[in-house]
């Protein structure tokens, strides 16, 4: 176990380094000039080349990569062009955390509710279609809908219509239920339908048969001894819901005015901030690849037969 | 059965991890909250019920800077024109320029303005003001290591010579009768000498100024907030103990906002206009501004350099449609390149719409199969919707045209280098002077880079504008610019289309002032009291 985890630690950094590089060139070779945006419409050559020049990028491609990389090493992923303060604070003083909460918040209400719409639609399915049926139209409708027009339609709900809800911000219990759904939703969608294909199939295998004929009571064989197999490939699905939700965070984040990272990655894309975009990019990969070695390190924990490599 | 109790544990886990990491972090604003009364010095009282709490302004983005010299976008100027003071001010009520910091002006040479300062200011670091603060301000602004965007606006200024504690003649290269109309511009607000003392060239300086209200908080890219500056010079206090900036990317959460009166203030789109003027909760208000929408032509080369091609293709774009259609009748038909409420604006009749004239003039050019490329910046929906309209209107006299978006740093970088056909820009005459509505963007010395993108050179245009920046006789300078209108509704580099009006949304809220560049002052708004 202690050889995995350490394998894996190790794959991650050519994974960062590699996005690193990708992310550099990007947002370096695509047209637009940030000190141009900075300087304004009506700035005359002379106050270019010195906006250029007060932003370090007069210097060529690769020396600019080399100071970025080599300060990274050192913990520094520069100065945010737009605000003027170290890119470090701006990720981690606030917006980090409030990110992970929402992903996290996301995550386990589209886990709960998914296990719950995917358990009772496989549940149902043989005596109750109907049910069923309506439990996956559900789930289909969460799936095809974007979340940025469900976010809207549940302010027009909760806080204009009802004045139950207040519109923005996190923080309060209040503040984090129009998001958490927004973000929820999708994600439930997935997994609920993950579920139920994945429990059907267990349910119609013979051990299951044989624990009907028995007469042990449809409880026990779903929970106790179909969902242990059932719930494997739902665990990839949720690894993988946990990185779209940090993507649709950026959404999000945006309707309900959430100052977390997907906030900062669409400001400092629209200011062409590159710093503060090389950083907040590279700390999603790293998410990701976080997330993934978590997905690993669960399905062992279901199930010990798996290898895990 | 140990498999699933591992499971409910996780989730919960999980959940108590996130509810406890959350916290609550709200402040202790007093939205509404009734504080003591503020009775202003000149004796006027007010009410009790009406007078603190704080007033949200909601914004689509965020305040980029607090430094006056090097802001660009609408947020920084609005936040800082609550705290900072410049020499002069343009009344928001009358339009009126006035002295604020200055207590006179006068043009005393053709090269020397001399201002006489208001005695006894003081900035809430406890700085005086004086002729040297003014110096050091001014100098800053003109320093080209600081590289402002606003160089431009003063870059006339040769020298700012402190006469006595409170004088200050400034010296400018040649006459030029709007500088006090430019020392109203946010990059002529004064900041602290202390504050500038301890910035580095280049860095931005701390908005120390002795405006109404003092910077109290600020969560970059979320909120900036406010609170009353106590010790503030002018003849009344602000009402509102607090102003805060909330910063919400979504347009259609923006305006549930005001509907639910989570925010009392927004400059809305013209689509909300007609929306809002259904919902009881929200006033609405239309407010002229400065700001011209305009298509402009690249008159350096090929067919758009000859003045009949231009012209047809302003006969053959209906002004009425676009205003009317595409921007919901949210604002005036433009004939020429200045809003009526720029100073002096000259009255020109503009190039009809007119197919058949249009058809003839491009006939009399010699020019055929005619295709030409449309660019606008990425993201603005109106001006795409305006090329794809051009598009349809040019192809009725035959005119190809390639509608196509760029990014706003490409789009501005390819527009100066002149790599384009037509282009839709907007331009907001900030100090109300015809000057600064035409020199920056129509002088041959402005091609390219500093403004000019019609890459126009017209040598009698040219004469006029320098005559015109440099008599302080206001009905010769009327007469220049009548003149200059005709000249440009003539040789066509531009197909004004429209004046903008701003579309203002409040609720809950009276008193919020807005000048003509549509930059809101809240130091005299009052909440309404809430009914429950």
């Amino acid at each position: 176990m202690l050889y995995f985890f350490i394998k894996r630690l190790l794959q991650m950094i050519p994974v960062a380094i590699g996005v690193t590089i990708a992310v550099f060139l990007i947002l370096h070779l695509i047209p637009g000039d940030p000190a141009r945006i900075m300087a304004g419409e009506a700035a005359n050559p002379e106050q270019l080349e010195q906006m250029r020049i007060n932003l370090g990028l007069h210097l060529p491609l690769h020396e600019q990569f080399l100071n970025y990389f080599g300060n990274l090493l050192q913990g520094d992923m520069g100065t945010s062009i737009r605000t003027g303060r170290p890119v470090v604070l701006e990720i981690f003083e606030n917006r980090f955390l409030i990110t992970l909460q929402l992903a996290i918040a996301g995550t386990s209400l589209s886990i709960l509710l998914g296990l719950i719409v995917g358990i009772l639609s496989a549940a149902t399915k043989t005596r109750y279609s109907f049910v069923e049926k309506l439990l996956m139209l559900v789930s289909l409708v969460g799936l095809s809908m974007p979340n940025f027009w469900l976010g809207i339609l549940l302010i027009q709900l909760f806080s204009v219509r009802l004045d139950w809800l207040p519109i923005i911000g996190w923080g309060t219990w209040q503040q984090m239920i129009m998001p958490m759904l927004t973000l929820g939703v999708t994600g439930m969608a997935a997994i609920a339908r993950m579920t139920s294909n994945s429990l059907t199939e267990v349910l119609a295998q013979d051990y299951i048969r044989t624990a009907y004929a028995k007469g042990v009571k449809s409880s026990v064989i779903i929970f106790r001894h179909a969902l242990k197999n059932g719930l494997i490939p739902v665990v990839t699905i949720v690894g993988l819901q946990f990185g779209s939700l940090l993507g649709g965070a950026i959404i999000t984040e945006s309707i309900f005015a959430i100052n977390g990272l997907g906030r900062l990655v669409v400001d400092a894309i629209r200011a062409q901030d590159f710093p503060l975009l090389q950083g907040a990019v590279l700390v999603y990969a790293l998410v990701f690849v976080v997330v993934n070695f978590l997905v690993d390190i669960s399905y062992r924990l279901i199930n010990k037969r798996m290898e895990l490599n | 059965m140990k498999k699933r109790s591992m499971w409910l544990a996780l989730l919960a886990v999980a959940f108590l991890l996130f509810l406890t990491a959350c916290g609550t972090d709200e402040d202790g604003s007093s939205l509404g909250e009734v504080v003591d009364p503020t009775e202003a010095d000149n004796g006027d009282e007010v009410s009790p019920a009406m007078t603190g709490g704080e007033i949200v302004y909601v914004v689509a983005s965020d305040v980029v800077t607090l430094d006056p010299i090097r802001s660009n976008d609408s947020a920084s100027t609005d936040a800082q024109s609550q705290m900072l003071d410049g020499l002069t001010r343009f009344d928001p009520v009358t339009a009126e320029l006035l002295p604020r910091l200055a207590t006179s002006f006068e043009q005393i040479e053709p090269t020397v303005w001399e201002f006489s300062l208001r005695q006894g200011i003081y900035f809430t670091d406890g700085a005086y003001f004086d002729a040297d603060v003014v110096a050091l301000n001014l100098n800053r602004l003109l320093d080209p290591e600081e590289a402002s965007p606003a160089l431009f606006i003063v870059e006339m200024i040769t020298e700012v010579e402190v006469v006595d504690t409170y004088t200050v003649h400034i010296h400018t290269e040649f006459p030029f009768a709007p500088l006090p109309g430019h020392l109203a511009h946010r990059s002529g607000f004064m900041v602290s000498p202390n504050a500038i003392a301890a910035t580095e060239v280049g860095e931005d300086v701390e908005p120390v100024g002795t405006g109404p209200f003092i910077l109290s908080d600020r969560e970059y890219g979320n909120f900036l907030l406010m609170e009353r500056n106590d010790a503030y010079w002018g003849s009344q206090l602000a009402i509102p103990d607090y102003v805060r900036f909330i910063v919400v990317p979504e347009p259609a959460t923006r305006f549930a906002m005001v509907q639910t009166g989570e925010a009392h203030y927004l400059v809305g789109q013209p689509t909300d206009f007609a929306v809002a003027s259904d919902i009881d909760s929200i006033d609405v208000d239309l407010l002229q501004t400065t700001t011209l929408d305009y298509i402009g032509f690249n008159t350096a080369e090929g067919p758009l350099a000859n003045v009949l091609v231009r012209q047809a293709i302003t006969h053959a774009i209906d002004r009425n449609a676009i205003v009317e259609g595409l921007a919901e009748g949210v604002g005036l038909v433009a004939t020429g390149p200045l809003a009526p409420l720029v100073d002096m604006s000259p009255t020109v009749e503009g190039l009809d719409f007119d197919l058949e004239l249009a058809r003839a003039l491009l006939e009399e050019s010699g020019y055929t199969d005619i295709e030409l490329n449309f660019w606008y910046n990425e993201g603005n929906n109106f001006r795409g919707l305006v090329g794809v309209f051009v598009q349809a209107s040019l192809a009725e006299i035959g005119i190809t045209v390639n509608v196509a978006s760029l990014e706003w740093g490409a789009y501005l970088e390819a527009t100066a280098a002149g790599e384009h056909d037509m282009f839709m820009l907007g331009w907001v005459t900030t100090t109300g002077d015809p000057d600064y509505g035409l020199f920056p963007i129509l002088h041959s010395d402005q091609v390219g880079d500093p403004g000019n993108r019609f890459f126009f050179e017209n040598d009698e245009v040219d004469a006029l504008l320098a005559r015109g920046r440099q008599s302080s006789d206001r009905a010769y300078r009327m007469a220049v610019y009548q003149e200059v209108a005709e000249l440009l509704v003539y040789e066509a580099p531009m197909v004004p289309l429209r004046f903008q009006q701003a579309v203002l949304l409040s609720n809950g809220v009276d008193g919020i002032l807005t000048d003509f560049a549509n930059t809101p002052f809240f130091y005299r708004a009052t909440l309404r009291p809430t009914v429950d």
